[in-house]
């Protein structure tokens, strides 16, 4: 009887644990989306992960987005690309040019709000100072 | 009686284009001041050459006009290209622009003609010193990464 008892309650112990870890998996973003989440800020990542990297990352199927911006490249990129790309998505965001209409017909909450263009383009200012500021 | 209808038609229209000549847009046509990219920056003769073929009608405060552009409603297609064209990147106002500004602006430059998005096909059908050969796209790369270069090491 003792026995049977603890069997059960390792077994349920074991569940747990194996239980714990799958959900905990579950919550950390998909593996592709590692590589822009660790790339700036938080703040500046989630509203481009939410936004900008399903178009503008190496497994994008549309190749246009991926040749403008490719955020699974940035590192490669050199300063002065850099400084060119931040500059386009502050343009780009602030013309209401990016996300595209058609895009957001199908994903309405990937509008960026005011704040976050403001974020944004706050963002690229001083990221962009900070690139150039680490050449010298 | 259609005939008759058809001759008004056609008057009313010859008055009203004719009307249109009266209202014009301003004209873009200054001369260039100390803060032109020719005056703060060493171009090469011949990068200005390309730069003045193809991007300053639209990229400065100088157009060289064509004679049907004083014609309206083309004066106004044309104003409203100039009025872009400057908002985006205009080189008679090149030495206000910040460092980052330039460094973004000649990265363009040469993305832009690379990809062949400019200069603008509507412009280019016109002005066929405009469409760019490849040698000159090179030529006008090699240039804006260099400049580029040059203003990122300035301190």
């Amino acid at each position: 009887m003792k026995n049977i008892f603890l069997a059960l309650s390792a077994s349920f112990l074991a569940m747990a644990i194996f239980l714990s870890f799958t959900t905990g998996t579950k919550q950390l973003p998909a593996p592709g989306n590692d590589e822009i989440l660790n790339l700036f800020p938080t703040e500046v990542s989630t509203i481009l992960n939410n936004s900008c990297f399903q178009c503008h990352n190496s497994d994008s199927k549309n190749v246009d987005a991926k040749k403008g911006l490719n955020f699974s490249e940035w590192k490669k990129y050199s300063v002065i690309k850099k400084v060119g790309k931040l500059k386009k998505v502050c343009e780009t965001i602030t013309e209401d040019e990016m996300p595209p209409e058609k895009f957001l017909e199908r994903f309405p909450h990937k509008k960026l709000t005011d704040e976050q263009v403001k974020l944004l383009c706050k963002w690229v200012k001083e990221e962009s100072e900070k690139i150039v500021k680490n050449m010298n | 009686m259609f005939r008759k209808i058809t001759f008004l038609f056609i008057v009313l229209l010859v008055v009203v284009f004719i009307a249109m000549q009266f209202f014009q847009p301003g004209k873009n046509l200054e001369e260039p001041t100390e803060q032109h990219l020719f005056n703060t920056a060493h171009v090469s003769a011949e990068v200005q050459g390309i730069l003045k073929n193809a991007c300053m009608d639209c990229h400065s405060n100088n157009t060289n006009y064509l004679w049907y552009h004083k014609i309206s409603p083309v004066s106004w297609y044309i104003h409203k290209h100039i009025a872009d064209g400057k908002k985006a990147l205009d080189f008679s106002v090149w030495g206000g622009y910040s460092k980052l500004e330039k460094i973004g602006m000649l990265d363009e430059v040469c993305e832009e003609t690379k990809e062949k998005t400019m200069p603008l096909k509507s412009y280019t059908w016109m002005h066929k010193k405009a469409n760019l050969t490849e040698k000159e796209i090179e030529t006008l790369c090699n240039w804006a990464e260099s400049y580029a270069e040059e203003l990122l090491l300035e301190k």
